[in-house]
């Protein structure tokens, strides 16, 4: 091999990765390039210390009772002196203790149910008010939909539009259908 | 025979044929009623309401009482205008034109299904003067009404009221 091989089959032999006929080819130009030869064996004894200083992976700890163990964690950094006298309590409080957690937890729960009725109101009356939108094709006409206070209506407030002819008479009568009343079928329509 | 007569039997014929397959058409589904929804156009003020027209009338004790519970509508008086009762049609947009004859106020609402809460999914837009003015999707569920606060006329506002009275089950 007279002519020097190209950048990739050069980087391919560096990281013992050529094969065949071409690494034939390759040993033998690198014999009349003796620092190639040394740099490819630099190279090749970094990567083997590479290889033995860091594990190709690592198995991360698997994480048994995590939570128990940050309780755990947390207990040992509450002083001795703070225990000692709850230690020393004994007699009625000791034997009361845990019926009153449980009294505590109780009463704590019914507050949670009493907080969390006004929040559901108030949830179902975000919905409510998202539930429908509005929009104007005219810029100036502004429009605000929401839910009302007692729930029972949802409320649009347009403000900006034509003011109607003070001459104009609307108080007309109560219609019924119109068997004849032209009907436009929109199941096609796009 | 003559070719007139021919014709014309032959015109008969085809008629009759014509006819036959008219009635084993298939029936349109989409005009099929799935609801019905009442719109109704109150007159707020507060001013008086003495001129505002002879078909005017009070309002009754509920509907005084749920649009004066409402802080945007709460007005020293009302009247109602006019109401319309409509179908909503299962894929037909209908109209509703509570002040008929006048056109001033017209609705158009078409079916957008059933929610599974009860209530009926609308496209509705309303119309001022021949003008759409406003177009909304309101879920709309019985006695749950949508009301909107209208343009302004004479000393007041105009409030149309759109309510789903009726529902059909499901099928």
């Amino acid at each position: 091999m007279k002519t020097p091989p190209d950048e990739t089959t050069l980087t391919l032999w560096m990281d013992g990765l050529l094969e065949g006929e071409e690494l034939q080819n390759l040993e033998a130009w690198a014999k009349e390039n003796p620092e190639l030869l040394a740099e490819r064996d630099a190279l090749q004894t970094m990567n083997q210390d590479i290889q033995v200083l860091v594990p190709s992976s690592v198995e991360p700890p698997y994480p048994d009772f995590f939570n128990q163990r940050i309780m755990n964690a947390l207990a040992e950094e509450i002083p001795v002196e703070e225990a000692a006298p709850e230690q020393s309590r004994g007699g009625i409080w000791s034997m009361l203790a845990a019926p009153l957690a449980a009294g505590a937890m109780a009463f704590c729960f019914y507050l949670g149910t009493q907080i969390s009725s006004p929040q559901t109101r108030t949830t179902y009356k975000a919905v409510a008010a998202v539930e429908s939108t509005v929009y104007t094709p005219d810029t100036g006409v502004q429009a605000d939909i929401f839910v009302d206070s007692t729930q029972e209506a949802t409320i649009i407030v347009l403000e900006g539009l034509q003011d109607i002819p003070d001459d104009l008479e609307m108080a007309g009568g109560p219609n019924t259908e119109d068997p004849n009343r032209i009907l436009v079928n929109t199941q096609e329509t796009y | 025979m003559r070719p007139g007569k021919t014709i014309t039997h032959l015109i008969l014929t085809l008629l009759s044929i014509g006819s036959l397959f008219a009635q084993d058409a298939p029936k349109d589904i989409g005009k099929e009623k799935i609801g019905v929804v009442k719109t109704t156009v109150y007159f707020g003020t507060d001013s008086s309401t003495e001129d505002i027209g002879k078909n005017a009338t009070p309002l009754t004790p509920a509907e005084l009482k749920k649009l004066k519970s409402i802080h945007k509508m709460s007005f020293k008086d009302y009247r109602k205008l006019g109401h319309d009762i409509r179908s909503v049609l299962r894929t037909y947009e209908n109209w509703s034109s509570p002040l008929k004859p006048s056109e001033e106020i017209m609705l158009s609402f078409e079916s957008r299904g059933r929610s599974e809460k009860g209530g009926l999914k609308l496209d509705l837009e309303l119309w001022q003067h021949k003008r759409k003015v406003m177009k909304s999707d309101p879920l709309l569920y019985k006695g749950r009404p949508l009301i909107i606060l209208g343009p302004k006329w004479r000393d007041g506002r105009l409030i149309i009221a759109v309510e789903l009275t009726e529902l059909t089950s499901k099928h």
